[in-house]
């Protein structure tokens, strides 16, 4: 694995957690570490190694994001769990479908994230959550994996291995 | 087809999974001090974190200060047009103060005379300039004839010349064809007054042995029968006794900004005709 993608991930999950801050302060802001990842995932066989990277761009947007330490690394790697082999293979073949993943993948660890804010803290409501949190994010993270798709499609292409269809 | 290594990854992925359960439950549920993991991920980003957040504040201000600077534009080009607003109102405001005063003087001037006086408003110029005369908006149908002469608060402004159903044309005093009979108010002299084109005019026919001085009133004197008698006409600018000459040159100045001319009054042909009456 080149070491320009953790890079990348790095780089992203530090540039969500203070630019978008910047951009949009208290607002919700796409999660770049996860797309990336995923990205990643869905374009290469290293499916372990962007594990690792899901988790450690978690941990990164914690710290600079302040948040609760952990949970979001937690939740990382337990939507990129299910990853299997076949699954990647089905992705890959469709940049629509890759961005469409995507977004359910958002869409689930949001909906976990608000289980575990519902478990801790007994975070109130489950539809603003849902309206005013889950969705927007999910929604930026599919933009913006369409936007690195269209802007990097060669360079994904690229990442992957000889043969691979 | 997963091999040896693939397995331990798997191992190390679940053992992770379940560590970080634990270290987010430990979190959500107690407020440590950072622990070791947290304290080596903090001692990685810091060196990265600290020049991207200048780096990100620095472009937040450009940003900021671009955005305060689109909504000073704004914000000026509102107050730009408030200020136009406010000018516009102010004018407005004068107009109608000046107008107040104006039309106060008129009714005063009407109240205080004893001539049957017709209102009428100025709504036109002559566009040459061989003859000074004006437009008033009144014509035959308001019973204006032609020679009425026209007054306002400040003295006499000249005659109709020519009436249409609805408006009149008016020979100003100081058109170059006008002659109006007039007099010194203090030593009752006569004399002609001949338009010039300009506001200063000249009195003709004032014996050289007439007591005129600078200063002196000059008024209608009522002969020829157009004007009637005492109108304020205007006062002497300067007195030339010329070696050459039976009479005096006198310059009047005309009392009458007759370039400022907006109001004015008709005086009714019936004072004119008790006018003819008398000199009869």
């Amino acid at each position: 694995m080149s070491p320009k993608l953790p890079l990348a991930i790095f780089i992203g999950t530090v540039l969500q957690s203070t630019l978008f801050w910047h951009l949009a302060p208290g607002g919700n802001s796409p999660d770049v570490g996860l797309v990336l990842t995923l990205l990643f995932m869905m374009g290469t066989q290293e499916l372990d190694t962007s594990r690792f990277l899901a988790l450690g761009s978690g941990l990164l947007t914690d710290i600079f994001s302040l948040a609760a330490f952990g949970t979001n690394g937690f939740l990382n790697l337990l939507v990129t769990m299910p990853f299997s082999q076949s699954w990647q293979r089905f992705i890959s073949s469709n940049a629509t479908v890759q961005v469409l993943t995507i977004g359910a993948i958002s869409l689930v660890k949001g909906l976990l994230y608000y289980l575990v804010l519902f478990v801790y803290h007994q975070y109130p409501d489950f539809w603003l959550c849902l309206i005013h949190k889950i969705l927007p994010v999910a929604g930026y993270n599919m933009l913006l994996a369409t936007l690195i798709l269209q802007c990097s499609t060669s360079w994904i292409t690229s990442r992957r291995k000889p043969g691979y269809v | 087809m997963y091999t040896a290594s693939h397995r331990q990854k798997k191992l190390l992925l679940l053992f992770l999974l379940f560590y970080m359960l634990v270290v987010m439950h430990r979190n959500m549920t107690h407020h440590n001090p950072p622990n070791l993991l947290e304290q080596a991920t903090s001692y990685l980003a810091y060196p990265l974190q600290k020049p991207l957040e200048m780096g990100f504040q620095w472009g937040a201000d450009i940003v900021s200060d671009t955005h305060d600077l689109f909504r000073a534009h704004s914000e000026n080009q509102v107050l730009r047009k408030k200020v136009l607003e406010l000018i516009e109102s102010r004018n407005i405001y004068y107009e109608l103060a000046f107008t107040n005063k104006r039309l106060r003087r008129m009714l005063e001037f009407k109240e205080a005379n004893d001539y049957p006086l017709y209102p009428a408003q100025v709504i036109g110029h002559d566009a040459q300039s061989w003859y000074q005369t004006i437009v008033i908006d009144k014509g035959q149908a308001d019973g204006i004839e032609a020679n009425m002469p026209l007054v306002t608060y400040g003295g006499l402004v000249g005659r109709i010349i020519e009436a249409t159903n609805y408006m009149s044309r008016v020979q100003l005093l100081h058109d170059q064809a006008s002659r109006v009979g007039v007099m010194v108010q203090r030593t009752r002299s006569v004399g002609i007054l001949k338009g010039t084109g300009q506001r200063i005019c000249d009195i003709t026919y004032l014996e050289r042995s007439d007591d005129v001085m600078v200063g002196d009133r000059i008024i209608t004197s009522g002969l020829g029968g157009v004007f009637p008698k005492g109108l304020f006409v205007g006062e002497v600018t300067s007195v030339t006794l010329p070696d050459t000459s039976l009479f005096a040159e006198v310059k009047v100045e005309l009392t009458v900004d007759i370039f400022k001319l907006e109001e004015l009054f008709v005086l009714q042909k019936n004072y004119s005709s008790k006018i003819q009456e008398l000199l009869k």
